[in-house]
């Protein structure tokens, strides 16, 4: 009896403690709470009314000439809202342009003509009798192939400044790639001629390209995705997943080498290490933490219209009903760099991105087959700073001994300096041909030094063991402003696949 | 305080990965490093092995000789030893013989110890052992069960060193343990060894047993031996095994899998695929396209022969073929006997020239059943059986007094003789069975195992020292079992010597094991004297709950396939033996739950539920929990509940009344709000892409309390899981709902799942039907029709006439008339599958390619894709009234193809017209082989059996009408059907009615 007792202190002790872990996160409840509200002072979602009859599951948006836009539907419906930009967000009005068209992903406007990207192919739709409604329904390219399973959807990017436009293939199910060219994204040119031009994609949410018209996509979580990310669709580059290799098979002309297949069970930088046609996820989402599926994403091109972060990248998630923030950077060859969590509350699940030239953001959402944490099934719905910045850590740089931070206001030095204000944990995940992964290898690097600049809006974090290859999930919770302000979000998660020489 | 949650998450995943890696590292040492003894061959008497099974011995020889030294294998014992002797300060030194001592049950002989939380494991019931095992076997296995079955539990006996006293020993044995019994061993099919291949390495069996596919050194070093079932079982005792396997071993160390009569049957044709057996049935094999079975009579066999199962692969063919199996059925005992007759195509079965069933006919393979009573003797049995095209299989199944469901295969012979012993067979001899039975008590056989049931089982009379009195280096333990030891210098009695003539049985403990033992046996002497106030009870220290769950959990192998607070679980070499239905689940879908602190989320009754009868709450995993159903197992589920229950007060204030809560619920659940059934099953609701949990079972199965927390943190339950919370950081997404107070929501989903199947169903499964109706205007629906490519197109017109063109085959496919289309199936959800036509008079129109040009009116038409023959889509142009004119180009050509409603007397019809030019753009291959000047080019219009002109309308198969008013059609025959063609003119123009 008396072991018996001696436990029963024990799971007193353990219960008081998961208790005190209760308490503590309700603290973080409360904190939580006012996250939405606290974000909304800055950013504001204009949310737009859709009549009774339509079924606005985004799946693309495009702004015409006319500052009209242009939602595609699941449902195959092309909508052109005008009074979109008006003062009063309740005036708009839905114009169905065209119909019929197979769940469109991606939309893009030239010279008079949309252009939907389908399952099955990209279409060119014109007006050519000007009654409101496409009566040209032009296959534009459909060299790719199609077997009717639900999961191969695909993705099409705006046009780059040379007029291609490229798409991104989803595979067959997570695992195989049954039709041409799945798992493959897909260059097509002015005239509609195609070239493969990567390979190794699983699960695509959205494709399109960074200010300097670099390519990116997004992947989900699944085999050889331990997790969600943002990649630099390189040209010829594989990403992973290599159930799509066999249609290298196709490449007669030599421009493509067949890369080496991946290693399962391994980590995303060793194989970056072994196999030279690799290229690891730019930005890693941490399951759970910034989201579970990466959708679609908008380069900032505002000039500080959309507030201080002109040239990041703005990614939903679908099921965290999310707006997410990435600050992207070059070292060596390769891309990598930090995302932080900007703004939650939309109304269904974010999918269809869009930046405005008046510097606000279009968020369509649908969460059809899909939760999400927005319950609308689906929503038309705008992004609009509010011209008030907000206390952020405006960029995360890696340097050759820590972190630099660039913060959009000037911090209290004192607890910019103290160490307590900071945290720091490193991870990754296993790269592996089953699905997902948990968070592996967790270290937990040292804060040597804080250098912050004279201006107060630099920080330079010298820590002891930068790891290579992991996210360094960088929290900063004790630092304040110097109107005494703490960070907006104090989470930043970078995801270091090269730590640079100087 | 901040760093606590991120430790507590960070274990459970460090344990993933390094468990994995630790435990599988060090399970490798005990093999390598285990001094197990050489098997002593000089002093081991010899059977003289049967000159017909001399291949076979020869085999086990081999394998014995290349095999490391075998000594029992206890899984849980190889797996822990070395990692649990490592951190011995945690772990008491006699847990390892504790776990020795239950396994082997040497309390059978040395009397009862206190204080082990599961009864040990019985030895097998032998009262039918002769029935089960092939008496061939048991001589051999007897002699030396080590040799025959590496790794046995079974020690041997010990027998006299003269070998032909010896073999006399083993012969009486088996012939009292073989009297009377009815052992035919029988023949596998090869469709079911390929079944039970699969079932064997995915419902669970290969986790303990050891993938059967690799070689032994790629097994983990704690895979429960197999040995030989193809020379041990039959068929049918395997079969009947499997499906009960506690009849006869009780302890439920071999759990049940829950297999159905089927599922056994196949694991055992698998596990004795090797089996060899005599021609017993003659069949007669016929060649011919039947649609029901032929008059066999008439009929002159391609092939004739013996063969030993009814079965479609005897032939040569696998289309177009017929077989006559007979023979005779040999029936022991009279009774009433059912037999199952399943096959593809048709079969019937006679019974003494009587028809007992018949599945005649062209179908599927399907089952049917009938009893007949039967009397003791031969039985002129026939099958015959045809297959015409497709898939073939024949299979007869027979069930009766004393015989589970098998197949009836074994039962027959050739001739109406019984069945004769095989030469060198071993015949009972019944004038060794008294000794026989003898010598199974005096042996000790009867101190383990059981022979005839309640007050007829056979008491072994024997003596052995107790625990208190042993010296742990003798008897069993010692060095050199079996040497006659005298009586010590003080005259005691000892060990050895207890036993009469010194006859104790040698176990071939590896030097481990028996130092384990020993550690033991010291332990429950010294504990014995540490607690005078627990003196006459020989025990082991009393165990914390958590100590009963880890000695329990290595005696029965949970982990194996669990994980709890980071022992055992799934290594490198087991983990691709665990699959799922759905990929796409990941790892949440292919491997069972760990356990750390499942007594806190299972309710006591169900984890009582899941211990005693298995469980398939994860349908969508191929690995089954298995039915254990013994006193141990009810014990260790009580002992879950005892230890992990997180004691606290939840009491939840329900703001509204239940009905409104219940309903608020109901809508949380649905698409409209926390969209749970997007991935979770609810009741006979599937979705598609996940399959998680069936809702309605969950307040069955979980404790509410656990319940309310995992739903705010999953993560912290399940490190990795994809469920997301529906409470981020304790508040919740949906406001507005019964306050967004995250308890009330949460307690009021649980309320309403409580109703289980009456409960409501949510928003978002039952499909409501999305017709699409076109009224004033053409619709367009560009999707997965059934019956085309997925690049179909249909459209459909407010005149009711609907057609699907189909952009691979670039042609119109169906055509109909009514409703358009229904769609749900592509609107809801995630969207999977093709849709049919919702209306009525659905025709089928060839395929394509729809344009081709023929060197002569001789030249079959081109069946290749016309993608890969050079067509190219270009879309569709819409009119004003939304009807589209398809545009490709093929052969040179732009060719425009419109279908338009036309109002008739009747049902509307369509008016299609195909227009041609010379293509200007490039790309637009002429043919492949640049025949286009040889031969003429033509539109083919239709491929029927029948095409006649009747009053200036072609008629097709008596259904579609077309009328012609531009182009020249000409009918030519293809094979059985016919074409109508037309030669491309710049317009081709008629209309189809139906």
């Amino acid at each position: 009896m008396r072991t018996q007792n001696t436990f029963g202190t024990q799971y007193w002790l353990a219960a008081l403690i998961l208790f005190s872990i209760a308490g503590f996160s309700r603290q973080n409840a409360v904190a939580g709470e006012k996250l939405e509200s606290v974000e909304s002072d800055y950013y504001e979602i204009i949310r737009y009314p859709i009549p009774e009859g339509i079924v606005l599951e985004a799946g693309a948006v495009e702004i015409l000439p006319d500052q009209t836009v242009a939602i595609a539907t699941r449902r195959g419906q092309i909508f052109i809202v005008h009074n979109f930009f008006g003062d009063d967000p309740q005036k708009v009005e839905y114009r169905l342009f065209a119909d019929g068209l197979h769940e469109v992903l991606g939309l893009t406007w030239r010279d008079g003509s949309l252009y939907a990207t389908q399952r099955c192919e990209v279409t060119r739709l014109r007006d050519s009798d000007q009654d409101g409604l496409a009566d040209e329904i032009e296959t534009f390219n459909d060299d790719w192939g199609i077997n009717g399973d639900y999961h191969e959807y695909a993705f099409g990017s705006p046009f780059d400044k040379d007029g291609n436009m490229y798409v991104a293939l989803c595979l067959t199910g997570s695992f195989g790639s049954d039709s041409k060219w799945r798992g493959w994204s897909l260059k097509i040119d002015r005239d509609g001629k195609m070239t493969p031009f990567a390979s190794g994609l699983r699960s695509p949410g959205g494709i399109g390209f960074d200010l300097n018209g670099e390519l990116f996509y997004t992947d989900n979580q699944g085999p050889w995705n331990g997790t969600c990310s943002l990649k630099w669709l390189k040209p010829g580059a594989f990403q992973g997943h290599p159930a799509g290799l066999k249609w290298y098979s196709l490449v007669s002309d030599g421009s493509l080498r067949l890369p080496e297949a991946a290693k399962s069970g391994t980590r995303m930088i060793e194989e970056a290490d072994r196999n030279p046609d690799y290229e690891p996820p730019a930005i890693l989402f941490p399951y759970q933490k910034m989201g579970q599926s990466a959708s679609g994403f908008a380069c900032d091109d505002s000039e500080g219209r959309f507030g201080p972060f002109h040239g990041q990248m703005f990614v939903g998630d679908v099921t965290h009903s999310t707006v997410m923030r990435c600050y992207l950077e070059k070292v060596g060859d390769h891309y990598q760099g930090a995302c932080f969590p900007f703004r939650e509350g939309l109304s269904s699940g974010s999918l269809a991105l869009k930046m405005a030239s008046d510097g606000s953001l279009i968020v369509g959402g649908t969460n059809r087959g899909w939760g999400s944490r927005g319950t609308e099934p689906f929503a038309l719905e705008r992004l609009r700073w509010k011209k008030v910045v907000p206390f952020e850590i405006q960029a995360m740089r890696a340097a050759s001994d820590g972190f630099l931070l660039t913060l959009t206001e000037p911090v209290d030095v004192d607890s910019a300096k103290a160490i307590d204000s900071w945290s720091i944990q490193t991870y990754t995940y296993i790269f592996q041909e089953s699905y997902g992964s948990p968070e592996v290898d967790h270290t937990t690097p040292k804060i040597r030094e804080i250098h912050v600049s004279d201006d107060g809006l630099q920080v330079h974090l010298v820590i002891d063991g930068l790891k290579r290859g992991h996210v360094h999930e960088l929290q900063a919770s004790g630092v304040r402003s110097r109107g005494g302000n703490p960070l907006l979000h104090s989470l930043a998660y970078y995801t270091l696949n090269s730590i640079p020489k100087e | 305080m901040s760093s606590l949650p991120s430790i507590r998450f960070l274990l459970p995943v460090v344990t993933i990965l390094f468990g994995i890696s630790f435990s599988d590292l060090a399970l490798t040492f005990p093999a390598a490093t285990a001094s197990g003894q050489e098997p002593e061959a000089g002093k081991q008497p010899q059977v003289q092995p049967q000159p017909q099974q001399a291949p076979k011995q020869q085999q086990a020889q081999k394998k014995a000789q290349t095999s490391p030294p075998s000594h029992p294998i206890v899984a849980g014992y190889e797996r822990f030893r070395t990692a649990d002797a490592r951190k011995s300060t945690q772990s008491p030194q006699w847990k390892n013989g504790a776990l020795l001592l239950s396994e082997l049950n040497c309390q059978s002989c040395h009397g009862t110890i206190d204080g082990l939380p599961l009864p040990a494991r019985q030895a097998p019931d032998l009262t039918k052992v002769g029935e089960r095992v092939s008496a061939d076997y048991l001589v051999r296995f007897l002699a030396d069960p080590q040799k025959i079955k590496p790794g046995t539990l079974m020690p041997a006996i010990h027998l006299p060193n003269d070998t032909q006293e010896a073999d006399r020993f083993v012969r009486a044995l088996v012939s009292f343990l073989t009297e009377d019994s009815n052992f035919r061993p029988g023949a596998v099919g090869s469709d079911a060894i390929q079944r039970g291949e699969r079932l064997f390495h995915s419902v669970g069996c290969a986790v303990c047993h050891g993938d059967q596919r690799i070689s032994e050194a790629d097994r983990p070093a704690f895979s429960v031996p197999l040995g030989d079932p193809a020379e041990k079982y039959s068929i049918g005792s395997l079969t009947g095994f499997l499906l009960n396997p506690h009849d006869v071993r009780p302890s439920g160390r071999m759990p049940s899998l829950n297999l159905t009569d089927e599922e056994a049957h196949d694991v055992a044709s698998y596990l004795i695929r090797e089996v060899d057996v005599e021609p017993n049935i003659s069949y007669a094999y016929f060649e011919g396209d039947w649609q029901s079975l032929p008059d066999f009579t008439t009929l002159t066999p391609v092939t004739t022969g013996g063969t030993t199962d009814f079965s479609a692969k005897v032939g040569a063919r696998e289309n177009q073929f017929a077989v006559r199996f007979s023979g005779y059925l040999q029936i022991e005992e009279p009774g009433e006997y059912e037999f199952s007759l399943s096959s593809d195509d048709g079969s019937r079965l006679l019974v003494d020239g009587n028809e007992v069933l018949n599945l005649d006919g062209i179908h599927p393979a399907d089952w049917t059943q009938k009893k007949v009573s039967l009397s003791r003797g031969p039985h002129p049995l026939v099958v015959e059986y045809f297959e015409n095209s497709g898939e073939e299989s024949l299979r007869l199944l027979i069930a009766g007094p004393g015989m589970n469901r098998q197949s009836a295969a074994a039962w027959m012979t050739i001739t109406e003789a019984k069945a004769e012993p095989k030469p060198g067979q071993f015949v009972a001899d019944r004038s060794l069975v008294e000794e026989g039975r003898r010598l199974f008590d005096s042996l000790g056989c009867a101190a383990c195992h059981s022979r005839g049931r309640g007050d007829n089982r056979i008491q072994w009379t024997g003596k052995a020292p107790s625990f208190a009195q042993m010296d742990p280096n003798k008897g069993c333990l010692s060095e050199t079992p079996n040497t006659i030891e005298s009586p010590d210098a003080t005259g005691n009695v000892t060990a050895a010597t207890v036993l009469s003539d010194s006859k104790v049985p040698r176990f071939s403990f590896s030097q481990r094991q028996r130092s384990d033992l020993r550690l033991l046996i010291q332990s429950v002497t010294q504990s014995k004297s540490e607690t005078p106030a627990q003196s006459g009870a020989e025990g082991i220290p009393e165990l914390t709950g958590e100590q009963r769950i880890e000695f329990t959990m290595t005696a029965l192998n949970c982990y194996a396939c669990h994980e709890r607070n980071k022992r055992g679980g799934i290594v490198t070499k087991t983990d691709k033996l665990f699959t799922g239905a759905i990929p796409e689940m990941g790892d949440e879908g292919r491997l069972p739950p760990h356990l750390n602190g499942v007594g806190d989320k299972l309710n006591p009754e169900w984890l009582r539920t899941v211990l005693n009868e298995g469980a398939r709450d994860r349908p969508y995993m191929f690995t089954r929990m298995p039915k254990f159903g013994h006193a141990g197992a009810r014990a260790l589920a009580e002992t879950f509940t005892e230890t992990d229950v997180r004691k606290e007060e939840l009491s939840v204030e329900m703001p509204v009344a239940e009905h409104r809560y219940k309903a608020d619920a109901r809508h949380m659940i649905g698409d409209r709000a926390l969209g749970c059934i997007k991935c979770h099953t609810f009741n006979e609701f599937k979705v598609v892409g996940v399959q998680a949990v069936n809702m309605t079972t969950m307040t069955k199965r979980l404790r509410r309390e656990w319940f309310h927390r995992y739903l705010m943190n999953p993560m912290e339950y399940r490190p990795g899981t994809r469920m997301p919370t529906a409470w981020p950081n304790g508040r919740s997404v949906l406001p507005k709902i019964l306050d967004g107070k995250p308890d009330v929501q949460i307690e009021s989903i649980w309320k309403y799942l409580e109703d289980g199947a009456e409960a409501k169903v949510p928003s978002g499964l039952q499909k409501q039907s999305i017709e699409l109706k076109p009224t004033d205007r053409t619709i367009i629906y560009r999707n997965f029709i059934q019956g085309l490519s997925p690049r179909g197109i249909a459209v459909g017109t407010p005149e009711k006439a609907h057609f699907a063109w189909d952009a691979e085959d670039f042609a119109p496919r169906l055509i109909w008339h009514g409703a358009f289309i229904d769609a749900a199936m592509h609107w809801e959800g995630r969207g999977p599958g093709a849709q049919s036509p919702l209306g009525d008079h659905v025709m089928e129109l060839p395929s394509g390619p729809p344009i081709a040009v023929l060197n002569s009116l001789d030249s079959p038409w081109p069946t290749e894709s016309p993608r890969d023959s050079g067509f190219e889509f270009d879309g569709y142009k819409l009119d004003g009234n939304g009807v589209p004119a398809f545009r490709y180009r093929a052969h040179g050509l732009q060719v425009t193809d419109e279908l338009r409603p036309v109002v008739t007397q009747q049902d509307a019809g369509l008016l299609r017209t195909l227009t041609t030019s010379a293509s200007t753009s490039s790309g637009d291959s002429t043919n492949s082989d640049g025949s286009t000047n040889s031969g003429a080019m033509y539109f083919r219009i239709a491929r029927n059996r029948e095409i006649e002109l009747r009053d200036g309308e072609w008629v097709l198969d008596q259904s579609i009408r077309c009328r012609f008013t531009a182009g020249q059609p000409l009918v030519r025959n293809s094979g059985d059907f016919k074409e109508l063609l037309v030669p491309v003119e710049s317009r081709i123009q008629y209309q189809m009615e139906w």
